[in-house]
């Protein structure tokens, strides 16, 4: 007894301190008050610069998009607009004009009173700068194709900037010359000091990092949560939450957790993928829980089939048709995924400005698929599969190890052509060695994969003829499909220079109707990504279109 | 154990040196480096910039330049840099390991000072109600998938939390997943918070430890216990906590002893199931990052921590079994 009673003074300050620290708020309504947001997701931005390639995820968008503005957003109608600029140069108002040599100048007038979270103020020589740095050969960026195209960036004053393109571009109002902006007045010592590892460099890496949007850097946790808080002196809409929390938990199951206890205000397209977003969803539903909605936003993510066009069987036209003929994905996407993800029948979605909702529809009729077969020369063999020339036809069929959602997709489809005759082997592998080596090499028959699109998205680079990659190719670039054909390169190429909207989109469509006849690629459906939120916050908008669902975090606010 | 000693420290030279070749190899051949990577997000990327990258990263020199390459600043503390945080990985490893510490040495500490005593008792009292209890819980702790466990925890604890309908203790609320409340500060705030979030995943952790500990244990006394020397201490009327303590305990302890030498590098490599279900940014979740994201010089540089770490703690183990019995002698 005498033991325990030196022992019980420290034990009882023991458990004292420990159960206190198990005290914790517990939120009902927003999760850390009325003027703070927190928003959850899967990956943490490697770094926050604009620029550099290893910093360019989603994630880093979407956090950085509120305190870096470059200069031109888009809503959730697709509509681009400015914060930073008076206005976005047009044809019509003449600060966008075509040269007499095919070049083009564009005049950008800024805004006056914006400033730098320093108090400096934010002006051309800004923008410029970013440009230089952009095209530096030390700079590691790969995303500079836009940045390229233009010849020269003067500024008149510092608040004008005339910026010179080598020849016509569509979209040369969508961003200033491709290539963000950086503060001058703390990144040029850095940024020369050793230019290839900029993106190593304290701004962008931590706080201070400073800015010019309406938040401020405040916190970066790493491997934790980032914090913004409102920046006063932002010209733009004032915020009226003060607060956003970025939280990266990198298991899904355990934002669900968090989701489910309140402690989640927003969760964004990467949280929480597709198939535990509907199940979830469904969950809410079934237990009629209004403490938190799940949208599924159809965006521009395009699941499809790439068909190797060098492949002994996939070369005829016909058997690829009859691939598609033979698969159901109308039932498919109703029973994998409630009808939430489009079918689509082109490559491009069809919120997209040159969407051709005329093309060819290729419906599940195995009939059509089976004399299509019949009609290229294909007979069935004593275990149904059909053969020609006394090969079987046989295909391999791959996508990224692991995914659920594609693995249910490849076992549906393997039956489904397994009926009509076409005998398919799965074979999987992990998305770096698929992405990486597989593909860009062309060593798959039949491979599974999504692209992501953008509203100002091309085939400029995807189904030229003279951009197929690996060996045998004809240069470098995402042709996968090794698609060729002549019209459709002739106008792929020319489509970034056209500068009549009615007339790019003709040609688009055009290319579709092509593009959908010869069928190098089997398109599957449009992916959409579940977005998730308290209903009490209002104006919370994603575009479902690469621009981060922060887009318009001034805007967003807290029901009473 | 002198010249033992030495020619076990020389040993390890080439074997880690041999194992840095090793590692570094498997994970340069891996098929996709970063800059194929980035090309597949770019469409309209141009050959000269492929090439300019790869220049940049010093992907385009042969393997065994860049090996040498990193060996060398490797010997003058430099681990290189990480691609994906920006840091040097020493230091990116050294905050990591430090996170993983934070979980893993009190569920070490927990899980044996729960395992000794119960795995001490459940042998004594074989057979017992207790025995069966804590057999029961062992194999339930060894079989289980730790990962499940944890959100297992998560889902009851910090969901579910049953116990809010009692008044008195409907004041715990547990994070579910996560490492630190933003902007809590620093000093004694912190570090309760920090403790909020640790709470867990500590048990998660210790569990697994607890588990295989006990058996240990157990199996050992038993031996122990049945030996004529116990038997001859109980004859000569001594107390049973006596015969227990003095003659079996340290002689029971000789296996455990080296069983948990071998646990310590393990203490350092994290839990990367555990970690990444919770959230908490520790040593293995970094590398399932660092390994999935082509962070080749973060992997690389904890794999041969690691490497090297267990390769110290066998020596360690194999000194500390001399030491405990006397019967061993090293030459």
């Amino acid at each position: 007894m005498r033991k325990w009673r030196w022992l019980s003074l420290p034990l009882a300050l023991v458990m004292t301190i420990g159960l206190s620290a198990l005290v914790g708020a517990g939120p009902a309504g927003p999760a850390a008050g009325p003027n703070t947001v927190v928003i959850y997701t899967q990956q943490e931005p490697s770094c926050l610069q604009p620029m550099p390639d290893a910093c360019q995820m989603f994630v880093g968008t979407m956090v950085a998009v509120n305190f870096l503005r470059d200069g031109v957003l888009y809503d959730q109608n697709w509509k681009y607009f400015s914060d930073m600029m008076e206005k976005l140069p047009s044809l019509k108002d003449g600060d966008w004009k075509v040269l007499p040599n095919n070049k083009m100048e564009v005049t950008w007038k800024i805004k006056r009173g914006n400033t730098w979270h320093d108090g400096k103020p934010v002006t051309a020589q800004d923008w410029i700068w970013a440009w230089r740095v952009n095209l530096h050969p030390d700079f590691p960026t790969a995303g500079r194709d836009v940045a390229q195209r233009v010849e020269s960036i003067t500024a008149p004053n510092p608040y004008t900037l005339v910026v010179k393109w080598k020849s016509k571009y569509a979209f040369a109002n969508h961003s200033v010359a491709g290539s963000s902006i950086l503060p001058k007045h703390i990144t040029e010592r850095m940024f020369r000091a050793n230019p290839g590892k900029f993106e190593q460099a304290a701004w962008g890496n931590g706080v201070p990092t400073v800015g010019n949007g309406p938040y401020v850097l405040k916190e970066w946790q790493k491997g934790s949560s980032i914090t913004l808080e409102a920046y006063p002196k932002w010209t733009g809409e004032k915020p009226t939450v003060q607060r956003i929390v970025f939280r990266f938990i990198s298991d899904t199951n355990t934002i669900i957790a968090n989701v489910l206890s309140g402690a989640a205000d927003a969760t964004d397209e990467t949280a929480i993928p597709f198939v535990q977003g509907l199940e979830l969803e469904t969950r809410l539903q079934r237990e009629g829980r209004r403490d938190f909605v799940m949208e599924a936003k159809p965006g521009l993510v395009w699941e499809h089939i790439d068909l190797n066009n060098d492949n002994v069987h996939l070369k005829d036209k016909r058997v690829r048709q009859a691939l598609i003929y033979a698969i159901n994905r109308e039932e498919l996407v109703q029973q994998l995924f409630q009808g939430k993800q489009a079918v689509s029948h082109s490559w491009l979605p069809e919120k997209h400005y040159g969407y051709n909702k005329n093309v060819k529809k290729y419906g599940f009729d195995q009939a059509r698929a089976r004399a299509l077969l019949a009609e290229a020369g294909y007979t069935p063999g004593s275990d149904g599969i059909m053969q020609k020339g006394g090969q079987k036809l046989s295909l391999t069929f791959m996508t990224t190890a692991g995914n659920r959602t594609r693995e249910q997709v490849q076992q549906v489809l393997q039956a489904q052509w397994r009926q009509v005759g076409v005998e398919v082997r799965i074979s999987n592998q992990p998305a770096r060695v698929y992405f990486g080596d597989t593909l860009p090499n062309r060593q798959y028959e039949m491979a599974m994969y999504a692209w992501v699109f953008g509203p100002e998205s091309d085939c400029e680079g995807l189904y030229t003829g003279d951009t197929i990659p690996g060996p045998g190719g004809t240069g470098e670039g995402q042709n996968y499909p090794a698609y060729k054909n002549e019209e459709v390169t002739r106008i792929c190429h020319a489509v970034p220079a056209e500068l009549d909207d009615a007339r790019r989109t003709q040609m688009l469509q055009r290319m579709q109707e092509i593009w959908v006849e010869d069928l190098p690629v089997i398109p599957l459906y449009l992916r959409s990504d579940y977005v998730g939120h308290k209903p009490g916050l209002q104006q919370f908008l994603p575009t479902g279109a690469g621009m981060p669902i922060t887009w318009n975090s001034p805007r967003w606010r807290w029901s009473r | 154990m002198g010249r033992y000693l030495a020619r076990r420290l020389l040993q390890m030279i080439p074997l880690v040196i041999g194992l840095s070749v090793i590692i570094f190899m498997l994970l340069a051949i891996a098929p996709g480096d970063p800059v194929d990577l980035l090309i597949f997000g770019n469409p309209k990327i141009k050959a000269e910039d492929i090439s300019r990258l790869k220049r940049l990263y010093g992907l385009d020199q042969p393997y065994y330049i860049r090996y040498f390459k990193w060996m060398w600043a490797a010997l003058h503390g430099d681990l290189g840099y990480s691609r994906t945080y920006k840091v040097p990985v020493l230091s990116l490893m050294w905050t990591r390991i430090t996170n993983s510490l934070w979980l893993q040495i009190p569920a070490f500490l927990l899980a044996l000072a729960v395992a000794i005593p119960v795995g001490i008792y459940s042998a004594l009292r074989q057979y017992s109600s207790v025995d069966y209890a804590a057999t029961f819980f062992t194999f339930f702790g060894v079989s289980i998938p730790a990962f499940w466990f944890a959100i297992m925890m998560i889902y009851v604890v910090a969901v579910w939390h049953p116990w809010t309908a009692v008044p008195f203790l409907n004041w715990i609320n547990l994070p579910a997943g996560g490492f630190s409340t933003p902007g809590i500060g620093e000093g004694l705030p912190k570090y309760l918070d920090r403790l909020r979030y640790a709470f867990l995943p500590t048990i998660v952790l210790s569990l697994l430890f607890m588990a295989s500990y006990t058996r240990y244990t157990r199996s050992s006394m038993l031996e122990v216990v049945r030996q004529d020397y116990v038997r001859t201490a109980r004859a000569k009327g001594l107390r049973e906590r006596v015969v227990i303590n003095r003659h079996a305990l340290k002689n029971a302890m000789i296996p455990l002893a080296t069983i948990v030498a071998l646990s310590i590098p393990g203490l350092f490599a994290g839990a990367p199931l555990t970690e990444t279900v919770f959230g908490w940014p520790g040593v293995g979740r970094l590398l399932v990052e660092a390994t999935l994201g082509g962070d080749f010089a973060v992997a690389q540089g904890i794999i041969i921590f690691l490497a090297a770490l267990v390769i110290v703690f066998n020596l360690v183990a194999d000194i500390s079994y001399a030491m405990l019995d006397p019967r061993i002698r090293y030459d």
